[in-house]
Parts: C-alpha cells; sequence; structure tokens
C-alpha cells in the first residue's frame, strides 16, 4: 500500500478526497428538505397524516405511500403497510421514510 | 508535457465526483435502493442497477487511479454519464407524467435542469480526458506504462 501511494499520486488524491467525503458525510443537515408529519387537528375525529406545510399527497398508484412536492419535485415520501389506515387515530408512523421528519402531533 | 497537466486534472476532477457519488451509495445503500424503486424504470431494469452502478462507479474510481487504466477509466466514465445524461434529459422532456424522485442524490441542491448540464458537463470532460489520453498513446507508447 505504501509503495502503491508513493508511486502513484493520484491515489493519494483519491485517498484524500474519499476522506472528505466520509467527514462531509458524518455532519448532520445534509438532508434536502425536513417536513413534518403528523395528525391534522383541524381534521378530527377523522384525524389524517398530513405534511404539516400542506405539500403532501398520496399516491394514486402505490397504495400506502404519502409523497411530497415542492413545484414539480418529489422531495420527500412515507410508507405505511398496506393494511394499515394511516388516517385512523392511533397509527402508527410510517416506515421508510425519506428526508422527512415523521412524528405524531398528539 | 501539456497533455500530462491536462490528463492529471480531468482525472482530479472526475475523481471529485465519482468518489463521493459512489461513496453515498455505498454508505447509505438503503436510501439509494429507495430511491431507485421510486424511479419510473422496469422492476428488473431497477433492480439490476442497485446493484451494478455503486459496483460500477467504483470501478471507475479504481481504473482513474490506475495509470494502467486510466483511458477505461475515461471510457466507463463516458459511458456512464452518458446513461445518466439521457435520463434526466428523457425526464425533462416529460417521458414520465411526473419528474422522477431527485432525493437521495449527492448533488441534492440541484434541479433537474441544472443537473442535466451538470452531467453533460462531465461527460464533456470525461470524453475530453478520453481523447487526450488516446493521443498520448499514438504519440508515446512507452507512457502507457507511465500514465
Amino acid at each position: 500500500m505504501k509503495n502503491l501511494i508513493r508511486k502513484n499520486a493520484m491515489a493519494l488524491v483519491a485517498l484524500a478526497i474519499a476522506a472528505v467525503t466520509l467527514m462531509a458525510m458524518g455532519t448532520p443537515e445534509s438532508k434536502l428538505a425536513m417536513k413534518k408529519w403528523g395528525y391534522n387537528p383541524a381534521a378530527l375525529p377523522g384525524a389524517q397524516w398530513v405534511d404539516i406545510t400542506g405539500q403532501t399527497e398520496e399516491t394514486d398508484t402505490t397504495p400506502g405511500q404519502y409523497l411530497c412536492h415542492e413545484n414539480e419535485e418529489q422531495i420527500c415520501s412515507g410508507e405505511f403497510e398496506e393494511e394499515v389506515n394511516p388516517n385512523a387515530p392511533g397509527a402508527p408512523a410510517p416506515s421508510n421514510e425519506t428526508y422527512g421528519e415523521f412524528e405524531p402531533l398528539d | 508535457m501539456k497533455a500530462k497537466y491536462l490528463l492529471n486534472i480531468i482525472t482530479i476532477a472526475l475523481l471529485l465526483l465519482w468518489i463521493p457519488v459512489a461513496t453515498e451509495k455505498l454508505i447509505d445503500f438503503t436510501t439509494f435502493k429507495h430511491t431507485l424503486l421510486r424511479q419510473p424504470l422496469p422492476h428488473g431494469l431497477t433492480y439490476m442497477a442497485i446493484y451494478t452502478l455503486p459496483a460500477l462507479e467504483v470501478l471507475v474510481v479504481v481504473m482513474l487511479v490506475s495509470p494502467r487504466w486510466r483511458q477505461w477509466g475515461f471510457l466507463l466514465s463516458a459511458i456512464l454519464m452518458a446513461l445518466f445524461t439521457v435520463y434526466i434529459g428523457l425526464a425533462l422532456l416529460g417521458t414520465w407524467d411526473r419528474l422522477p424522485c431527485a432525493c437521495g442524490s449527492v448533488i441534492s441542491g440541484m434541479s433537474w435542469t441544472q443537473h442535466f448540464w451538470f452531467n453533460l458537463l462531465f461527460l464533456g470532460i470525461s470524453v475530453v480526458g478520453l481523447l487526450v489520453k488516446k493521443r498520448q498513446h499514438t504519440s508515446d507508447p512507452v507512457d502507457q506504462v507511465v500514465g
């Protein structure tokens, strides 16, 4: 390894880039969007899982999958088990959330 | 001598692209997998991409680092960038009802249009590297080993 690095400066450059990359990924706040999901109190008694920024919609192609958009770009999502009704009180938090912060408001 | 410096600059530029891209996929493989599964692609193709893309990106890095294989690294980099550019181009042309999800990208601050031009730029850089390297071989075959 030492010989390889001595003979190949590009390997050293690659290692340096990799090190910086790993350090940067260890830094929090690298996510794109932070949206909050939770019950909408205004919809009680039939509470709804909504993105409280108001930009969420359920997909019509995949049951149980909720997405949030900013303009035309999908930026976060959450999935529920198909048999779970996320709009029922006491429903669990979604799984497989991406770039969203999910927590019940109650 | 100038060609050697140019090749070094191009190689470093490509390493600055591919190392973070590959690293993110490997470290957060689950997110990468879910992101890809949300793309409007056939299921079989998606699963193939999930496992081959990170491997190919690592291969690009290894090839670029090695003087012996650098030319192939430029070629593979160009091929991958061409594929990504075409995909984004199709998305921008409205091939699908909605733009595919861009979440999970290491270059997540970019719009789709910006990402398209970014990819095109690096496709160009890869092609230039390949052409310069080939020309270098033609003018000095010994350089093939030295790099």
